[in-house]
């Protein structure tokens, strides 16, 4: 006869599906970003947005300045050098991101907050290597397939 | 309701809604809500409390995306909440705004909802909903033809009639409401002859992805003398939730909105909804539901709410005004959808609807929220202060 | 806040790694159990529990909606109505009070959970915080944001990793006293510095480990909380602050929203010196470097000199002000639910059920939850038991 009570108990399996939840999303950047995106990809400028109230440059590019609220229409081209202000030395593979992620490095590699020259602003890159120190100099490595998007800078480099 | 104190509207704001909105990504569609709600309200934002922000995660993929959006919202050095609850999110921001304000912590709450359809797959995210090990598999979302075929059954032919009619009405107001997102110029004819998705409901019966943000400003009594734009006053709110599965065999128990409107209608001396109420901005998925509901909202157990969708008691000068703004079946970016009902009901106080304003004082609004499993949120908004 | 609102009743799941063998709603059914059988209350609105408020996260939970199921848990599926805080769980017990100080309810229940273990990594939700354009598909997470802040910070003030290490070691030994702690133990510095890089400086003992479990607490008005309880603990200050979204935008060594949430909370407590006027403390800290670091964002010490609290022991359990008494969420509490924990913390402090790792005397106690990347937003709240300086 069939007892449900007699079934077996795995205490690790536990009935655990598997799921995943695989939903496509675009997402787009706007008009005003997506002229900095493609500056990337069609002239391998970087561009940052400056904020006409407060004259603050903003690397990443941003439409409304976040402390006076004001419209941002300006963009400026800034770097491509900068120097390294911040930065952690990544030393774990994350499968999803190799998936997800255009050109995503292996670790170890340094992900650092980078101050152009001419930006009020730090914004976050991959950079080449684990021996960075505060205050090095590095120049971007550009993508040879770009495709307007941050990854068209596949990192930066020591200049 | 009691309260601890008196909440008022300051201002609304909301974006064009449209089903491409690619010129702008999603933390500038919320900066446009809020240019807009502070141009109405004349309020600067560094006078704002706190902001509360709301919408889908799974819609757009961005986990806890009032991080990102400071740099756009204006919520740099500001208190923060984040509060959803799937489709009735818009009604539930504004209960909390309300909330917040009442409570004294804060004096003037900046309520934010919004969604950006088209940079997700919508019905893919809702049937994420259903229980992963019983039935996200089956799941359709909000499409679903149970309603149709239960009020066809009782009904007739009648009923599919009037279900038609009226997405034909709601039409009708959208073309006059330039922020609506579908307007179009359609007969009873085009809607019965539109694809069946999940017969008898239709695709035309269905309401669309839009992407839009819509924001309000809510101040407590001291502070809203202060300002000037008309105030419209929160009177009372309820929530209504039911439980996690649905019970296909006893289909009254889906009946959250007459349990929400029996409530607010006894704590505010409503014994004659119809009469004392001047305008309802429902949230109506698709145009069954609509029809359903209505009968729900106003207590109508045989059906009169048919008759009266095809006597047009329910248009701009009708009887009993309902989505004069074209409602959801024109109009539905998800997070927003129902801060947009409390929104146009709002503006229908102040009579600031323009073209789709109703051509009556109007003293009284409902405002209704629909989400999660058969969930209901439903506002009541007055143009006088209430007395608690 | 117009009404004085008291939490009654808090319960917290022992933290695990991985709760197989429960679902969510299994691993919170106990807590809803302990929480309403002890104030004798039902989901009656209007006789009982008027509301509840839930903490969730649709991208944790693999589930839009994430609060659908937990509604029918704590009695809100019957006509009853629920609300969710999707942020750190010190804001569903903030906003709770919220809903009893305006009138509207008098009994709310809050139920918190997170299951990090659902997921392969805590990392690929946090990827989806940040914007898509310019950091997402670089493959940024709060871990790597956590060692871009631990590297600005110990530079700007000099600090080295050694020192830092210590912080784990007294979390793991605070947290032997707590039976609902995951990763406890006696470790050394050494360990630490062992330990495996994850995201330099940080190391695998110096971040919080994954981990699953639930908070539940029931929070009303004065009247009702003096008839369900004899030890109410009062909620008498608050704040919470968002600072700038991007990292590069902000100075990363400096908290600028922490200090304006405590400013706001100590104003509304009344305290003016709160390393004299607090007694105990339970502060979110996700790496080491971030306890010297909320210190001073608190401020209880100059910016930079936070370390020095540390090592004098003025935060040990026999300081000055003990902070963390529990072990903290080094020892393992999920993202999301570590402000309801250290909530829950304080209000056993403050009732004097905090077992071996009580802090004598408790009057009043701190309270501080963390969202965002590198902590963007700070929530804190102040309580206080009857003695501990009710408004």
């Amino acid at each position: 006869m069939f007892i449900p009570e007699k079934l077996p108990v795995d205490k690790k399996y536990c009935g655990g599906k598997r799921g995943l939840m695989s939903i496509p999303y675009r997402y787009y950047a706007g008009l005003f970003l997506s002229k900095a995106l493609i500056a990337l990809r069609d002239e391998k400028k970087i561009l940052a947005s400056r904020c006409p109230r407060c004259g603050k440059v903003f690397m990443p590019p941003r439409s409304r300045c976040e402390r006076d609220f004001a419209k941002i229409t300006e963009l400026i081209s800034v770097g491509p050098g900068g120097v390294v202000e911040e930065f952690t030395v990544v030393n774990y593979d994350e499968p999803y991101f190799m998936e997800k992620c255009e050109k995503m490095m292996k670790a170890p590699f340094t992900m650092a907050l980078i101050k152009l020259d001419g930006a009020d602003t730090k914004f976050l890159h991959r950079v080449k290597g684990t021996d960075i120190k505060h205050g090095d100099r590095v120049a971007p490595k550009w993508a040879d397939e770009r495709s307007a998007a941050i990854t068209d800078i596949e990192w930066f480099e020591k200049a | 309701m009691k309260k601890t104190r008196n909440v008022a509207i300051a201002g609304v704001g909301q974006t064009k809604h449209r089903g491409h909105r690619e010129d702008v990504n999603l933390a500038e569609l919320v900066s446009e809500a809020v240019e807009e709600v502070l141009a109405d309200s004349m309020v600067d934002l560094s006078d704002i409390d706190a902001i509360v922000h709301g919408n889908m995660e799974l819609f757009e993929g961005v986990h806890q995306p009032d991080m990102w959006h400071v740099i756009a919202d204006g919520g740099y050095g500001k208190a923060g909440y984040r509060i959803t609850t799937g489709g009735t999110t818009g009604t539930t921001l504004v209960s909390a705004a309300d909330h917040l304000v009442a409570s004294g912590m804060h004096d003037l709450v900046l309520a934010i909802g919004f969604e950006k359809q088209e940079e997700g797959m919508t019905t893919t995210g809702i049937t994420n909903m259903s229980c992963p090990l019983w039935d996200r598999e089956v799941q359709t979302g909000a499409i679903t033809g149970t309603t149709g075929v239960i009020m066809m059954n009782k009904f007739g032919q009648k009923a599919e009639e009037a279900a038609a009619e009226l997405r034909v009405l709601m039409a009708t107001n959208a073309r006059k409401n330039f922020k609506a997102h579908l307007r179009l110029d359609i007969t009873r004819k085009d809607v019965l002859d539109s694809r069946v998705l999940a017969w008898p409901l239709r695709l035309l019966h269905m309401c669309p992805e839009s992407n839009g943000a819509c924001a309000m400003l809510f101040a407590s009594e001291e502070m809203a003398k202060k300002l000037p734009q008309k105030k419209v006053w929160m009177h009372d709110h309820v929530t209504i939730h039911r439980q996690e599965f649905f019970d296909f065999a006893h289909l009254e128990d889906l009946n959250t909105h007459g349990e929400a409107a029996r409530i607010i209608y006894t704590r505010n001396g409503i014994v004659n909804p119809i009469k004392q109420i001047g305008v309802f901005e429902m949230y109506d998925p698709s145009s069954w539901w609509a029809l359903d509901w209505l009968g729900k909202f106003l207590f109508m157990e045989n059906g009169e709410q048919i008759d009266m969708v095809l006597n047009g008691d329910f248009a701009i000068d009708g009887k009993f005004p309902v989505n004069p703004s074209g409602g959801v079946v024109s109009t539905n970016p998800i997070g927003a959808t129902a801060i947009i009902r409390v929104a146009e009901a709002a503006l229908q106080i102040r009579g600031d609807a323009d073209d789709h304003q109703v051509p009556r004082d109007i003293n009284l609004a409902l405002a209704s929220g629909f989400g999660g499993t058969f969930w209901t949120v439903l506002h009541l908004l007055g143009k006088d202060k209430p007395n608690h | 806040m117009l009404r004085n609102v008291a939490i009654v009743s808090a319960h917290q799941t022992k933290f695990d790694g991985n709760k197989a063998d429960e679902r969510f709603q299994e691993m919170c059914w106990p807590l809803v159990k302990k929480c309403t059988e002890e104030t004798g209350l039902a989901f009656v609105p209007g006789r009982g529990i008027d509301f509840a408020i839930t903490c969730s996260d649709d991208f944790f939970d693999q589930r839009t909606i994430s609060d659908g199921p937990m509604g029918d848990l704590v009695g809100a599926g019957r006509w009853g109505g629920e609300e969710k805080v999707a942020t750190d769980g010190a804001m569903a017990v903030l906003y709770a009070a919220a809903t009893i100080a305006s009138g509207h309810y008098d009994i709310v229940i809050v139920l918190a959970h997170a299951k990090e273990s659902q997921v392969d990594s805590r990392n690929i939700v946090t990827f989806h915080a940040f914007e898509p354009y310019y950091s997402r598909f670089l493959g940024m997470d709060y871990t790597k944001a956590l060692g871009i802040q631990a590297d600005s910070y110990l530079t700007k003030w000099g600090i080295s990793e050694e020192r830092i290490a210590a912080i784990p070691v007294r979390a793991a030994k605070n947290g032997k006293n707590n039976p609902l702690a995951l990763r406890t133990g006696d470790i050394s510095t050494a360990d630490v510095m062992k330990s495996k890089p994850i995201s330099s400086p940080i190391k695998e003992l110096d971040l919080y480990p994954v981990s699953d479990g639930a908070v539940c607490m029931i929070l009303a008005e004065e009247t009702k909380a003096r008839a369900l309880t004899d030890k109410p603990v009062w909620i008498t200050g608050y704040g919470n602050c968002y600072d700038s979204y991007f990292l590069g935008d902000r100075n990363l060594w400096e908290s600028t929203s922490l200090t304006r949430a405590a400013r706001s909370a100590y104003r509304l407590a009344g305290i003016t010196d709160p390393l004299a006027q607090l007694d105990v403390a339970e502060i979110s800290v996700q790496a080491g470097y971030q306890e010297p670091f909320w210190y001073e964002g608190l401020g209880w010490a100059e910016p930079g000199k936070g370390i020095e609290l540390f090592e004098n022991g003025d935060t040990d359990m026999k300081g000055r002000l003990p902070v963390n008494p529990s072990g903290g969420q080094l020892c393992g509490n999920p993202l999301l639910l570590s402000g309801a924990v250290r909530a829950t913390e304080c209000f056993l402090q403050l009732r004097n059920e905090a077992g071996k790792h009580q802090v004598k005397g408790a009057k009043r106690a701190l309270a501080h939850g963390v969202a965002g990347p590198a902590g963007q937003f700070h929530a804190v709240l102040i309580l206080g038991n009857d003695e501990g300086g009710k408004k």
